[in-house]
């Protein structure tokens, strides 16, 4: 049987079959294309319990909206800052932050702005942190602007294993030329780096250059010859030995040989030409949390509910007062969303005027809205109302095996102190 | 002949499949969510609910069955809780609902950002949604119209597209088969030759 015939042309059956698979895997593309753009938002894509039980994010302040792009000396920055509490109710089905590692960074389309400096309760967030639950932490971002235009820039803890969980976000414009861009630094050793942007990328290209040509050389060596269906016959025929010729066999051990070659003598000229390095650390740093508060409000959920076309958080909370001034309910706030009770003057101005709009409302309201005295335990339903359940995508959580919401309630003295509580538990959907 | 017919049987089990009944917002985020009605410069999310029918299900034109049914219209933009908005439903489409008007809500401020609408469906048919928002400070008003069905058969474009892509895949295994029953029949029949 000689060559030509072992590799036999597909019958129509066949190219039958090819032709849909084909057409339905460009159906699966198309739709996989077809959906609308979007330029912000995109944690509202992430599970509500993820946003209401892993980390409640507060006192977030943007100190600016508007920053140029950076050119070493110029440009400003971006000084993120807030504070972060860890669930205590940590979701089951997520590894929790005490056994795993996090990572302090921001959250917006790709590096549109750089980091200058991170800093978590106090530290540089050079290295990945442990951080516990139940405590609270201390973040600080400094930015400055890479690519113009406007962009949604949120505060993100990357926990290995959870993933990003995004704080809220806020509009920063970077004005500016992207080509004045620069990011100049000192090496430990002293070389100086005119810009680490685009440091040593004619290497970088180089290289991967290099790989790509043999790549691709390879797989040219392969393709100019018969491909699956007639390897397939030959097989069928009892022809392996066709498949694979001494040219192949000569060319794989040149290639193998040569590729151990080339990583060898790459790695000897890399370290010629930088004999000083530091490895890639691998150090997870424990963080010194907030101090825990002296005086405490302590709440208990009795039941939640949410009133699906009500857009309302409804729930029972037993309130144990063990400050020593009398509190007001003052905020309730989950995801990233803050419900402010606007019959509490203190309450409405903590909140900066110019944190994010679309994220505050007044819709938190209390049966009983009057003062809590110190000592006094007292049990009263709390709605938190607004068209953010919904907007924000928090009510897909009616839809997880694990129906849990989880929240911090702010309570004021007259003196304008705040005492922090958390508060969370089941809560079921109903149509009231 | 009998490995291709019940392949095609199974290609048009999948594209039965496709089918569905009603649709549902499917978890989409608002701002990739289609169920929205255009009133002017705004957008408003539109979404309905049958309790006693299907629970927390979001239903968006259509409507599976009559019932109880709350339409729920969440304000997507801001500056819509800043507005007079009235949302009044009639039965029927185009010219001919102007005159059925079931029921209304009048203009009201919704610094909640959203509104809700009640209403006891007891037809099958055609309804019209029609939201009126009117900014207080200029008198501009915008009009908008979700047309709704209620019953019958709807078909889900998604799910019609899953229900194809199903088709060409079974079809394809099908032909595959019966290609391959097909050689071993014929060389069944030469070696017996």
């Amino acid at each position: 049987m000689n060559k030509t015939t072992q590799f036999a042309r597909p019958t129509s059956w066949r190219r039958f079959a090819a032709f849909a698979v084909v057409l339905a895997c460009a159906a699966i593309v198309d739709a996989a294309l077809w959906s609308s753009p979007v330029d912000a938002h995109g944690e509202r894509n992430q599970e509500a319990f993820l946003r209401m039980r892993t980390l409640l994010w507060y006192d977030v302040n943007w100190s600016t909206d508007e920053v140029g792009v950076y050119d070493g000396k110029n440009g400003g920055e971006l000084v993120l800052t807030g504070k972060f509490h860890v669930v205590e109710d940590w979701p089951g089905n997520i590894t929790p932050p005490d056994d795993t590692a996090a990572f302090l960074s921001t959250g917006g389309p790709g590096s549109v702005m750089v980091k200058k400096g991170s800093y978590l309760g106090g530290q540089p967030a050079i290295f990945s942190s442990q951080v516990k639950r139940g405590r609270d932490y201390e973040f600080k971002l400094v930015m400055a602007g890479h690519h113009p235009g406007k962009y949604h820039i949120h505060p993100t803890l990357m926990v290995k294993e959870a993933g990003p969980l995004i704080g809220p976000g806020a509009w920063v414009e970077i004005k500016g030329d992207n080509s004045d861009f620069a990011f100049p630094m000192q090496a430990m050793e002293g070389t100086q780096i005119p810009n680490l942007a685009t440091w040593q990328l004619g290497t970088v290209f180089s290289w991967h250059a290099l790989w790509g040509v043999i790549a691709v050389l390879w797989l040219l060596w392969w393709i100019r010859r018969p491909l699956f269906i007639p390897r397939m016959q030959a097989l069928k025929n009892g022809r392996e030995d066709v498949l694979i010729t001494k040219a192949d066999i000569l060319l794989g051990a040149v290639l193998l040989v040569g590729t151990i070659g080339i990583v060898f003598a790459g790695v000897s000229w890399a370290n010629a030409k930088y004999p000083i390095s530091v490895p890639l650390q691998s150090r997870i740093m424990q963080i010194e949390p907030l101090p825990l508060p002296k005086q405490t409000v302590d709440v208990k959920t009795l039941n939640a509910s949410y009133d699906v076309p009500g857009r309302s958080l409804k729930a029972k909370l037993q309130i144990t007062n063990n400050t020593d001034k009398p509190v007001q309910l003052g905020e309730f706030t989950s995801a990233n969303v803050r419900f402010v009770n606007g019959s509490v003057p203190i309450a409405k101005s903590a909140v900066p005027g110019d944190y994010p709009k679309d994220v505050v409302n007044e819709g938190l309201h209390v049966s009983d809205n009057t003062p809590i005295a110190a000592g006094e335990t007292r049990v009263v339903d709390v709605d938190a109302t607004d068209a953010a359940w919904e907007l924000e995508r928090l009510t897909s959580l009616l839809n997880d095996p694990d129906n849990s919401f989880g929240a911090l309630l702010f309570f004021y003295d007259d003196d304008g102190e705040r005492h922090i509580s958390v508060v969370g538990g089941p809560i079921v959907p109903r149509f009231l | 002949m009998r490995v291709f017919l019940f392949a095609l049987m199974l290609s048009a089990l999948a594209g039965l499949l496709g089918l569905e009944v009603a649709s549902a917002h499917d978890g989409v985020p608002i701002d990739e969510d289609q169920c929205k009605i255009k009133v002017g410069p705004f957008s408003i999310h539109f979404v309905g609910y049958q309790p006693a029918e299907s629970g927390t299900k979001e239903l968006c034109r259509a409507v599976p069955t009559t019932g109880n049914t709350i339409f729920v219209m969440d304000l997507i933009e801001p500056a819509l809780r800043s507005k007079n908005i009235a949302v009044a439903l009639y039965k029927g489409s185009g010219e001919e609902a102007a005159d059925q008007k079931l029921s209304e809500i009048p203009a009201h401020v919704y610094s909640a950002g959203f509104l809700r609408l009640d209403e006891d469906l007891t037809e099958e048919g055609r309804y019209l949604v029609e939201v009126a928002v009117v900014d207080p400070a200029t008198g501009q008003q915008y009009t908008g119209r979700m047309p709704i069905r209620v019953g019958g058969l709807i078909l889900s474009t998604a799910y019609l597209l899953v229900g194809a892509i199903s088709l060409l895949i079974f079809g394809a295994v099908g032909a595959y088969l019966y290609g391959v029953s097909r050689e071993k029949r014929i060389g069944h029949r030469s070696g017996n030759a």
